[in-house]
């Protein structure tokens, strides 16, 4: 049963309904085939691929997949919020339990794709959607993709929304690993405690600068390897951020929050830790313990504003067209 | 980096073996011997129904048309899939992409009858549609300008089906995979006594085996794991059974039936029957009858899109090859296709233009004289 349109995605238009049987509120992407000159949707088929393996509490739940007429269906759980919108409201206060509490249900869900050798690859706190519970899932697989059984397998290094690109992709790395999603999260961590934006680059060569300025420019010694990359630049050499320096940009940090996002923004991917390691992290078992995630703060309004929503989807359906084009290719 | 105090409480241990439980492959397209058995009985019969009917709609005697018989519908079903080597071959694509092309023809004649589709479009579907799955987009101009005679249109049209059919399940578990868990794990298990060059041997060899056993039904019988250490075998008994007895378990029981499944695994692998390509004709050229019973009336020249014209329902009847089928894809206009450019992804290997033809055989066969 269909309520209302929400939107239109990258290769969908999303409408929200409820199940008959259950009266649970479902989100149903359909997604019109033969749009495209090469069939299936890339997104799509990504998307349908693997969300149809995962079935994990942090992970968006793939409730059916059906076909009618010229569409192709895919109905997920309905999850009314995302991270990024309650970061930029700035109403709402993060307790650094709140904090920990996301963070450990991004790992959580990270921890079963990576287990399940899938990579995300597009991170950000705009996929990290909330259920009414509070409960924090893993969201757009459209540029997922399996881990490559063989390390000579190429991959696109255009991946993952700029601002959360981990350095080997800058640099056009071909050969990733599980590593680049983990920066992602630390980027994200980051943007929890700080509520803004952590490495906001305005292009793809300003990111480059601002990330090095923030965090240091690698060197070999720092990170063996990094100047034989394919994308690698000479850049300005800025110092490596002290302790102290950090500690002063992250005030309300933790010594051991501060040690789990700098151990997940290795810039070197072989020293970045992986999702077992990050769970088991220090941060994770030194109080406060994380919120509960029915208490976690919620949107101001109950009532998410659809127009707004609409609007914003509208802006974005530009950008959105580029990303299809580029997600093919992918 | 790990917490020495407190570790979190262990509600549920999720092990590996859970994970596969959960995947598709298992869930979906794991079965008994006789369960397959029963399915394509099952597929064969129901569409042998189907064209009787349709016969008799068509006042056609049953003498003139014979339905295929099963053995003859499976001769023709691997004869097929052992093409698309050559296809991903001529595309330079990696070996995933060819065992999932091969893995959602198969499962497609799990669902459907060859008499309700002809193989051949199916078949470049089915490479089409595993070379978006695992990454290796080919633009489906360029897809079809290196195959004989398809129409990006022929592919579009049933790539739906082909989805729908493997009832939107596209992950394939490939056992070379496991086979490279497998030999990371002897190296540094350091099994005695194995020399570099012996490893070296096996691991290409099992590949091989694993590779060419692609076609078989291997994968609706066993685990990856499974099927990589048969293959291991095949190859080399010795240092096979000398790492399992090693590495996998204490248990004498558990030792014994772990082998017995993988040789029983081991026949199957290995099991290619592979009809002649004369033998494949035949049954092709009594397939086209069967998919268009109106030829023998009217003598029409062989069209490229062979097929009666004016029966169309969008479900799958046994009177209409595939081309004729009403489409459940608004179907592009060849100008939109032949206008468009195509840019080439940093990561597909640039498919030469100058590709060869693919072997006739593949589409040869569907154009045989009525």
């Amino acid at each position: 049963m269909i309520e209302k349109k929400v939107g239109e995605g990258t290769y969908a238009v999303v409408y929200v309904g409820r199940a008959k049987d259950t009266k649970r509120q479902i989100a149903i992407k359909m997604i019109k085939v033969g749009e495209f000159k090469d069939g299936l949707d890339m997104s799509a088929i990504r998307e349908i691929k693997f969300l149809q393996e995962l079935r994990h509490p942090n992970v968006i739940e793939l409730l059916d997949v059906f076909s009618s007429e010229t569409n192709l269906n895919i109905v997920l759980e309905f999850l009314p919020a995302d991270l990024e919108v309650l970061i930029k409201d700035k109403t709402i206060i993060f307790s650094p339990a709140d904090i920990k509490s996301w963070l450990l249900m991004t790992l959580r869900g990270l921890h079963h794709c990576h287990r399940n050798f899938i990579l995300h690859r597009d991170l950000k706190p705009n996929n990290l959607l909330l259920s009414p519970s509070g409960h924090l899932k893993l969201a757009d697989f459209g540029l997922a993709r399996a881990l490559p059984a063989s390390p000579r397998v190429n991959l696109t290094p255009r991946v993952v929304t700029r601002w959360y690109r981990a350095p080997e992709l800058l640099f056009e790395s071909r050969h990733y690993t599980t590593a680049v999603d983990i920066w992602s999260v630390g980027i994200i961590f980051a943007e929890l405690m700080l509520r803004t934006p952590y490495l906001p680059g305005a292009s793809d060569l300003e990111q480059i600068d601002v990330t090095f300025r923030a965090l240091g420019t690698p060197t070999e010694a720092t990170w063996p390897g990094v100047s034989s990359l394919p994308g690698y630049k000479q850049i300005q050499n800025y110092p490596t951020p002290s302790r102290q320096e950090l500690q002063n940009r992250f005030l309300a940090a933790s010594d051991n929050a501060l040690d789990l996002m700098n151990d997940m923004i290795h810039f070197d991917p072989a020293k970045r830790i992986d999702t077992t390691q990050a769970l088991l992290s220090k941060y994770f078992t030194e109080s406060p313990p994380p919120t509960r995630p029915e208490n976690l703060p919620k949107k101001a309004k109950q009532d998410p504003d659809w127009e707004e929503q609409a609007l914003k989807n509208e802006e974005r359906e530009k950008l959105i067209q580029k990303t299809r084009e580029a997600r093919m290719r992918a | 980096m790990t917490s020495q105090t407190s570790e979190p409480r262990k509600s549920k241990v999720v092990s590996d073996d859970d994970l596969y439980r959960n995947s598709s492959q298992y869930r979906l397209w794991s079965f008994t011997k006789q369960q397959l058995l029963d399915r394509r009985a099952e597929c064969h019969n129901r569409a042998v129904v189907k064209l009787q009917k349709s016969l008799v709609e068509k006042g056609i005697t049953g003498s003139e048309i014979e339905p295929l018989s099963l053995e003859e519908e499976a001769d023709l079903v691997s004869l097929y899939a052992s093409k698309i080597g050559e296809i991903a071959k001529s595309f330079n694509m990696p070996s995933q992409v060819k065992a999932t092309a091969i893995s959602y023809f198969s499962k497609f004649y799990l669902v459907y009858s060859v008499m309700d589709y002809h193989p051949k479009n199916i078949l470049y579907t089915s490479v089409f549609l595993a070379s978006k799955a695992e990454n290796y987009f080919i633009p489906i101009d360029k897809f079809c300008s290196a195959l004989k005679r398809t129409e990006p249109k022929d592919i579009l049209d049933s790539e739906f089906l082909l989805l729908e059919s493997l009832s939107f399940t596209l992950a394939v578990q490939n056992p070379l995979m496991s086979l490279h868990g497998f030999f990371l794990d002897i190296q540094s298990a350091g099994i005695a006594s194995i020399d570099e060059s012996v490893l070296g041997q096996l691991h290409d060899g099992a590949r091989a085996v694993i590779v060419d056993g692609f076609i078989t039904d291997v994968m609706f019988l066993y685990t990856p794991p499974q099927i990589a250490l048969a293959a291991m075998m095949v190859v080399n008994e010795a240092i096979t059974l000398e790492y399992i007895t090693q590495r996998f378990v204490t248990n004498p029981e558990q030792i014994e039936f772990l082998l017995s499944v993988i040789v029983e695994c081991k026949d199957e692998l290995v099991n290619i029957r592979l009809p002649s390509s004369d033998r494949g004709k035949e049954i092709d050229k009594k397939l086209h009858m069967c998919l268009n019973p109106d030829r023998k009336r009217k003598k029409r020249p062989s069209p490229t899109t062979a097929g009666p014209s004016g029966t169309s329902t969008p479900s799958s009847t046994a009177n209409q090859t595939l081309s004729a089928e009403e489409p459940a894809i608004k179907r592009l206009k060849s100008a939109d296709i032949s206008s468009e450019s195509t840019p080439v992804s940093l990561t597909t290997v640039t498919i030469d233009a100058s590709v060869e033809p693919l072997a006739d055989e593949v589409p040869e066969m569907t154009h045989l004289p009525a």
